[in-house]
């Protein structure tokens, strides 16, 4: 099984990291002045500021800055729009925590673990709302016209990434096994590669290009990418490492419709997908650990680990090819080798 | 060992390496059609690099075929928006239509949301900025000139035989730098890019020109690219020029 490991080669560039940490930092203080602060601070402001502060990859903010600086924006302009990407970020991850019961976030207990899910709610419906402000802010920025438009942009983005998440808790409730690949990807497609990757690059298109681009094939580029990221991060769910942040095979514990969950359910015999069905039917707090143990041997059996990283590396593939197809008649600059990049680093990122 | 004896494969049919991206796609039977003989349903036991390749065929296919239907999709919705809420151009009076459905598909958005949405929202509607942008139309002028050259101060000259709107979007003034167009190039690789795009600067006046060519030859397209600082070739604004047919 060649899941993925620590001994993996690298091949992302250092400009990634580099990047990352360039956009990210200058993101992460524009967004502290977004932070409110006052009473009641340790019901409320302390919550929001939470997972804000425990870091992250940035990794949506940045390519939203690196698409709108390709296009030819300053990085002040796209910088509103960055911080708006990031607060609506960390809102949902919040409300994914709770939704899916999790335990662990960026290595730490998740903030309804911390606080119970009344507090932990509330503060994830404040952080919603504050991003509008730096939506708003962008009027004065880049005028009101294309603000409108990224208004409009987000209200979509909003839409098809609650679709998405219906999709997959509608899955877990109501035990459904035996889903297509096609469901999968669906389910990724909203859930996933709207806001981190479709959503930053055509915001940072609108921002750079104004009205002298064709915004759909950020949507071709963007799904690529993201399901490539989300497989990916599916896959880190099977490995032992704190740097991940994330609780091992803790997608089986959730009963995540995962692809390779899906694989192994097609690919079992009649006996063990009556198992599978069994225990997925359970609900999370039910569930052994001989019993998570046997799904996983189960995945080593039928290789739907492999299977998985195979699609996601022709998702990536993919994802090259689309990006040739936006970006290769622009000049050649660091932003542009960060986006290229992303299509590795998605493999590499720890 | 004779000639006879050796072993060797069949002599392939093509004539010549099939790059196509199609070709390679349909060759795959790993999604729903079953290979002759094979039961529905299920599939070989994984492992072997045939079965893998079909495996990355298998997603790559899935995905694009998932992504035109989202695309497809949201044309069709646009279409239908669209005619529920005319754009600016198409309406009398003072052109804030589009801003107007739109301020109201938000706070629809807003309602369902709940009431934080909603006050925030409600917020948006009362900023006199947001509502005088949108009722004069602030930015992006219809044809012909860009949005922000009151701001930059930057004149147009276009020469061409066709009609043709320009876009030239500079966020900074131009007298800190003198700005350069390389070449204007359209989706489609076939046609010739545009290269008669340049910027100069008149006696007397300290705001340049930005003069743009169009042969006559020219197909109808949209030609995209970026202003460069002419000293440092990095990028500062982008240049659209659509030519109408």
């Amino acid at each position: 099984m060649s899941h993925p490991s620590r001994e993996q080669v690298v091949r992302t560039s250092p400009l990634i990291p580099k990047l990352l940490e360039e956009y990210g930092t200058l993101t992460r203080k524009a967004m502290m002045h977004y932070l409110p602060s006052g009473a009641p601070q340790r019901y409320l402001y302390d919550l929001i500021a939470d997972y804000p502060l425990r870091g992250g990859k940035m990794m949506r903010s940045s390519l939203c800055i690196a698409t709108a600086r390709i296009f030819g924006a300053k990085l002040e302009d796209a910088m509103g729009s960055a911080v708006a990407i990031e607060l609506l970020h960390n809102a949902l991850l919040i409300h994914d925590d709770i939704e899916d019961d999790s335990e662990e976030r960026r290595g730490r207990p998740t903030l309804h673990m911390l606080h119970g899910v009344p507090l932990a709610l509330n503060a994830g419906d404040s952080l919603c709302l504050l991003a509008l402000r730096p939506l708003m802010d962008n009027m004065n920025r880049i005028g009101p016209r294309l603000a409108a438009k990224i208004f409009e942009e987000t209200e979509r983005m909003a839409w098809e990434s609650a679709e998405g998440q219906a999709m997959e808790l509608g899955w877990c409730r109501d035990n459904c096994n035996g889903l297509s690949d096609e469901d999968y990807l669906t389910m990724v497609l909203k859930k996933t590669c709207w806001l981190a990757m479709i959503y930053p690059s055509r915001v940072g298109a609108m921002i750079g290009a104004r009205d002298g681009v064709d915004l759909d094939q950020f949507i071709r580029f963007g799904f690529f990418l993201g399901a490539s990221f989300q497989i990916q991060d599916d896959l880190l769910n099977f490995v032992a490492d704190s740097r991940y942040g994330k609780e091992l095979h803790g997608d089986i514990w959730e009963g995540k419709r995962t692809l390779m969950l899906n694989h192994v359910y097609r690919e079992s015999s009649a006996e063990e997908q009556a198992r599978l069905a069994e225990i997925l039917g359970l609900p999370r707090q039910q569930r052994h650990p001989e019993q998570i143990h046997w799904v996983r041997r189960l995945m080593d059996t039928y290789g739907s680990l492999d299977y998985a990283s195979k699609i996601a590396h022709g998702l990536a593939g993919a994802a090259l090819h689309e990006f040739h197809g936006i970006y290769a008649d622009l000049p050649d600059s660091r932003d542009k080798q960060f986006i290229e990049g992303l299509a590795t680093w998605v493999f590499e990122r720890t | 060992m004779t000639q006879q004896e050796r072993l060797h494969r069949q002599d392939p049919k093509r004539s010549e390496p099939i790059r196509n991206l199609t070709g390679f796609l349909r060759n795959s039977h790993s999604w729903g059609e079953n290979p002759p003989g094979e039961e529905p349903g299920k599939t070989e036991p994984q492992g072997s690099s045939e079965k893998l390749d079909d495996v990355l065929t298998h997603g790559v296919h899935l995905g694009y075929k998932i992504i035109e239907e989202q695309i497809s999709q949201g044309q069709r919705v646009a279409q239908r928006l669209r005619k529920r809420y005319p754009p600016m151009g198409d309406r009398e009076g003072d052109g804030g239509g589009e801003i107007d459905a739109l301020i109201s598909r938000l706070l629809g958005l807003t309602k369902d949301m709940g009431t934080l949405w909603f006050d925030s929202m409600e917020m948006v509607l009362k900023t006199p900025r947001l509502l005088r942008g949108l009722a004069g139309g602030e930015e992006q002028g219809e044809v012909g000139i860009a949005s922000n050259l009151a701001e930059t101060h930057i004149s147009i000259e276009i020469a061409s035989s066709k009609r043709a709107q320009v876009s030239l979007n500079l966020p900074s003034r131009p007298q800190r730098y003198i700005p350069l167009v390389h070449a204007l190039y359209a989706t489609n690789p076939a046609f010739p890019p545009l290269t008669g795009i340049s910027f100069r600067h008149c006696t007397g006046s300290p705001h340049p020109i930005l003069q743009v060519e169009i042969p006559d030859h020219q197909p109808a397209s949209t030609y995209t690219g970026v202003v460069a600082d002419g000293e440092t070739n990095e990028p500062v604004g982008t240049l659209v020029v659509r030519v109408l047919a």
